[in-house]
């Protein structure tokens, strides 16, 4: 079936739509300030705070999103699987990246040199795959903002390992951004979109 | 002889009185548009995408699943009850057929 391109823009605008309520960046900021503590503190408890959050993303949408613009379950048609796709082999290959290095490292099987280099400079290597993790996701999904939160994430990490900061700063600083930025995009949602009487 | 020759239709025309008057209505089509981009949607959704009235929105969804066009289903998701609408093959086929039945008559139209 030939696709009409003002289709694909009305499915593009419903997209984002659903993503303009700031939760996925609410999440995503408090991932990363977990992420700080535990670096800061190493305790275990705030380690949790880096994957839990997202246990509570239905839950937000069920009861910000939903009951505001409406449930949308955007399906297989026009082009959106070969993009989730590109998505998850992108994360895929980067995971395997990470784990293939923290395997290499272990098991001695690296070269001394890089292996002391990385040991010392893992925050940095982090960093840097998490920001092409945002550029992938901002392309596959549109969200524009995610490729300035992948901007930043490559700045704050490159300037924490140049100032030579502690392993917590860039991922403290780049949590309270996107942090506060869901925040502000979730007090515009509210406010954008009252829920409709007779809900 | 003139008269009769004027009461033929224009073969260029007479696609135009053939349109699914169901699909060409600007409210419905709306709807089926929306419809035809996403797997399903609940009502909230429509009344704000399409900035319907609530009754105006019930009573075109009734006449789209009288004609097949849509199906409406009650449904769990995330363990919440939604009623959700979807697009049915019938319906989806019907916007084909509108969207080539206006393509063939519109294309020449206004060209010199």
């Amino acid at each position: 079936m030939k696709e009409n391109n003002q289709f694909k823009q009305l499915a593009k605008k419903a997209y984002l739509n659903y993503h303009e309520d700031g939760i996925v960046d609410l999440i995503m900021g408090t991932s990363c300030l977990g992420a700080a503590l535990f670096f800061a503190t190493g305790s275990v408890v705030f380690n949790m705070f880096t994957w839990m959050p997202v246990l509570f993303l239905m839950p937000l949408k069920n009861k910000i999103t939903f009951p505001r613009i409406g449930y949308v379950k955007f399906g297989t048609r026009r082009g959106r699987p070969a993009r989730m796709t590109i998505f998850m082999l992108i994360t895929l290959g980067l995971g395997m990246l990470v784990l293939g290095t923290i395997l290499f490292v272990n098991t001695g099987r690296l070269d001394p040199t890089v292996r002391t280099w990385l040991g010392e400079n893992l925050i940095l290597v982090l960093g840097l795959i998490f920001a092409a993790i945002l550029t992938a996701a901002g392309f596959t999904s549109g969200i524009r903002r995610l490729f300035i939160y992948a901007g930043l994430c490559a700045a704050f990490f490159i300037t924490g390992f140049l100032l030579n900061l502690p392993k917590f700063a860039a991922f403290m600083a780049l949590g309270v951004i996107i942090f506060l930025s869901g925040v502000i995009q979730i007090v515009r949602f509210v406010r954008k979109y009252p829920i409709p009487d007779g809900e | 002889m003139t008269e009769k020759k004027n009461n033929i239709p224009n073969e260029d025309i007479r696609p135009i009185g053939e349109i699914d008057r169901t699909v060409h209505s600007p409210a419905r089509l709306m709807i089926l548009a929306l419809l035809s981009v996403v797997e399903s949607v609940d009502f909230t959704f429509l009344l704000t995408q399409t900035g319907l009235t609530r009754g105006n929105l019930s009573s075109h969804l009734g006449r789209l699943e009288e004609a097949d066009y849509i199906q409406i289903n009650k449904e769990f998701v995330d363990r919440v009850p939604r009623t959700l609408i979807r697009l049915t093959n019938i319906g989806r086929q019907a916007i084909q057929t509108y969207r080539d039945t206006m393509h063939q008559v519109l294309d020449g139209l206004l060209k010199e």
